[in-house]
């Protein structure tokens, strides 16, 4: 969208924002299960990840970082790239306390009650606080703070859409929240109707940071790892996991030699530029540069052996499509990477283009899918 | 022929005979425990085409000789090789420091390995001269041998107190693992779990150079320790004992140091800290062959091996398809050999 447009919409929704906000009581069940009760508007509000900027960014575009008065891991962490463009557009982001280093243990409950927040908003199970931690739900509670937890990452095909259905609730846009999640539900939905009348799944493994971390982990019931059923493919990693993840060897790749290789590609721009392993893409990245990095990576010898190498079916999926509510898009790749003539219609990159373009106050930067070209190094 | 009728030096022959029968059995169970290992796994090779894919590797299809050449042969080799490192360097540490605790990563050298690893993936240094895959193997190394170098000049400065060594050993893994950890709080979610993942140990990351570079690490200082087995075994009789008859222990305990934090690094560099191997190997041997160096130190060797053998074929074994990390197998098939010789001992007495 040309930037003269951007600010005009930028400005309309300003103004629609600066109408009163109707107050009163709301009740949530969150992802948790638990029942909160939650004052309307929320004017101080806390969260744990800064990835999910992006999600009150996608309900609240005009004012992004409105009444988040902090967060345990800033969103550079994960979007740098994102985070410099929050910056730009929104300077006042770049004061937003932080009350934690990485990890659920290195919180600080002292500093989240001291930002006194009528809400915190927590996930399932990110970096941050879990469901299950007691006695900070407790602390937080007793001292004025109610805490909602809310999932992209444990079970995301169920939890997306509801997920960000409270999250619109408790920030006052719901309308935004449902246009979404319609959009979403369509998408979703076509794939549903194709693959239902599927004979034949191929075979999926689906690795996680290829290239970071040692061959080969697979995604099983965990995280992105049941998208490949849902998007018609049979995920080898699921028959002998015996849990959400596990380490193969390559010896079982190679013997169960899968139709589609599908790496999750965690790789930065640098990282490529330094000729450094991991498989990258997201801002910065190139479709020629992003075949390049899975390229480098699958000519391990292991790797070249595996037909889905060889026949050009071996693809890179954005990590951070594990803990998003644009997961959609992940969805569409690996449908019309696995069922390439049944999802001949569906263009993911263009997808997420839109997602950006209709409720993002952010360009989209480099690409986030791609796949091995033979004759592509 | 009671034992009684037969003169000292028969008696000794037999007792000598016997334990060279018993490090032959140990031999015959490394092949067997070899062959198991290069057999285990979910593609359906058997002895016969892997045999023959040694011999000739053309005579596989492309997949199955990568799986045989490529990932099974170099893990099952790397496995013996640093078994053996770390048995040969778990007997050289308990008997130069007189003490059944030790190992060789009672020295530290294995914190610190985890340390410059950790290091590695945390800060992601770029070395000049190195390409990126080495960088992590070449930090563990570097700190692992920085480690060994500190011990050795404590055992200088100290005059070679052994109980100096143990507990600057001891501060050592513990100012590793605190530095360690303060590394984790920093680092990303994804590199804390690669150090996790690190420090619990896995063959899987070895190939056929670091099985080349561990061999010749261990084939280059068993010669060094095998001269010195009469020395180790005088000192096994007390220092003051071996001092007496003409030793300089303090300028032993440097060769035998140093020795021992060579091996020690270069086989937990590439595969992680795989511990218990150095601790318990040479005690199952010890058990088996009695005190004398010229069997203990081989069989201790052998012992590490085979313990680390058994554990890689039950890594992959135990859940077909997926690797369960043998640093997490080894005291699980160790233990009970242990104690089954332990137990046997003491009906023995």
């Amino acid at each position: 969208m040309p930037h003269v447009m951007r600010a005009l919409f930028v400005t309309g929704l300003a103004l629609m924002a600066s109408l009163p906000v109707r107050a009163g009581t709301i009740e949530i069940t969150d992802l948790a299960g638990r029942q909160v009760r939650i004052e309307t508007p929320v004017e101080r509000l806390v969260i744990s990840e800064g990835r999910y900027i992006p999600l009150l960014a996608m309900l609240r575009p005009y004012d992004p970082v409105g009444s988040l008065v902090g967060m345990m891991t800033p969103l550079g962490w994960t979007q740098p790239n994102l985070e410099q463009q929050l910056f730009a557009s929104f300077p006042e982001a770049k004061n937003i306390p932080l009350f934690g280093g990485r990890s659920e243990d290195s919180v600080s409950v002292e500093k989240i009650i001291d930002l006194a927040p009528q809400l915190a908003i927590f996930g399932l199970n990110d970096h941050g606080p879990g469901a299950k931690n007691a006695e900070m739900i407790d602390q937080l509670t007793a001292a004025g703070t109610q805490i909602i937890f809310i999932d992209f990452r444990a079970d995301p095909l169920n939890n997306t859409l509801p997920s960000i259905e409270i999250l619109g609730r408790v920030l006052g846009a719901e309308d935004r929240a449902g246009d979404y999640i319609a959009f979403y539900q369509s998408r979703l939905e076509t794939i549903r109707q194709r693959v239902a009348d599927v004979d034949v799944r191929p075979t999926v493994f689906l690795q996680a940071h290829p290239g970071r971390f040692e061959c080969c982990w697979g995604m099983a019931e965990g995280m992105l790892g049941p998208f490949v059923g849902e998007a018609g493919g049979l995920n080898i990693a699921d028959a002998v996991a015996p849990g959400p993840t596990a380490q193969h060897t390559a010896e079982f790749l190679l013997t169960e030699n899968p139709d589609v290789w599908i790496g999750t590609a965690s790789g930065t721009v640098k990282e490529y530029r330094d000729g450094t392993l991991p498989v990258a893409l997201g801002a910065g990245m190139t479709a020629e540069m992003a075949a390049d990095s899975l390229a480098r990576y699958l000519a391990a010898p292991e790797f070249a052996a595996l037909d889905a190498v060889r026949s050009d079916r071996a693809h890179s999926i954005w990590h951070n499509f594990y803990n998003s509510p644009f997961n959609i898009v992940a969805l569409e790749a690996f449908a019309t990477w696995i069922h390439p003539d049944l999802f001949a219609d569906l263009h993911p990159e263009k997808t997420m283009q839109y997602i950006y373009d209709t409720w993002l106050p952010f360009d989209l930067h480099g690409v986030h899918s791609a796949t091995v070209h033979h004759g592509a190094r | 022929m009671a034992p009684a009728d037969l003169s000292l030096h028969d008696r000794f022959g037999a007792i000598h005979r016997r334990r060279l029968l018993i490090i032959s059995v140990m031999v015959l169970a490394l092949f067997l425990s070899l062959g198991l290992d290069l057999a285990a796994g979910p593609a359906g090779l058997d002895i016969g085409d892997i045999v023959g894919g040694i011999l000739d590797p053309q005579s596989l299809a492309l997949r199955h000789r990568i799986i045989l050449w490529e990932v099974r042969l170099p893990d099952a080799l790397i496995a013996l090789a640093v078994g053996a490192a770390l048995g040969l360097a778990g007997i050289e540490t308990q008997t130069i420091l007189d003490n059944p605790l030790a190992s060789p990563f009672t020295l530290g050298v294995s914190s610190a390995a985890v340390l410059g690893a950790s290091l590695a993936i945390v800060l992601v240094p770029v070395l000049p001269f190195l390409p990126e895959t080495a960088i992590l193997p070449v930090m563990a190394l570097l700190f692992a041998l920085g480690s060994g170098t500190l011990i050795l000049l404590i055992v200088r400065w100290s005059g070679g107190a052994r109980e100096t060594v143990v507990l600057f050993g001891i501060a050592l893994v513990f100012l590793c693992n605190a530095l360690t950890a303060g590394l984790q709080y920093l680092a990303s979610a994804e590199a804390v779990q690669q150090i996790v993942f690190w420090t619990i140990g896995n063959l899987t990351r070895a190939g056929w150079l670091e099985v080349g570079l561990v061999t010749a690490c261990f084939v280059v200082i068993l010669p060094f320790s095998l001269r010195q087995v009469w020395i180790m075994t005088l000192l096994r009789g007390g220092e003051a004992h071996a001092r007496s008859m003409g030793i300089n222990v303090a300028r032993l305990r440097i060769w035998v140091i140093l020795r021992i934090s060579i091996l020690a690094a270069f086989a937990v560099c590439f595969v992680g800290a795989i511990g218990f191997i150095g601790l318990v190997g040479p005690h199952i041997a010890r058990l088996l062959l009695g005190e004398d160096h010229r069997l203990l130190v081989p069989g201790s060797a052998i012992c590490g091996a085979l313990i680390l053998s058994l554990a890689s074929f039950l890594s992959k074994a135990l859940v077909p398809g997926v690797i369960i990390p043998v640093g997490i197998l080894t005291a699980v098939v160790g233990v009970p050999v242990f104690l089954g010789l332990l137990a046997g001992r003491r009906k023995a007495i």
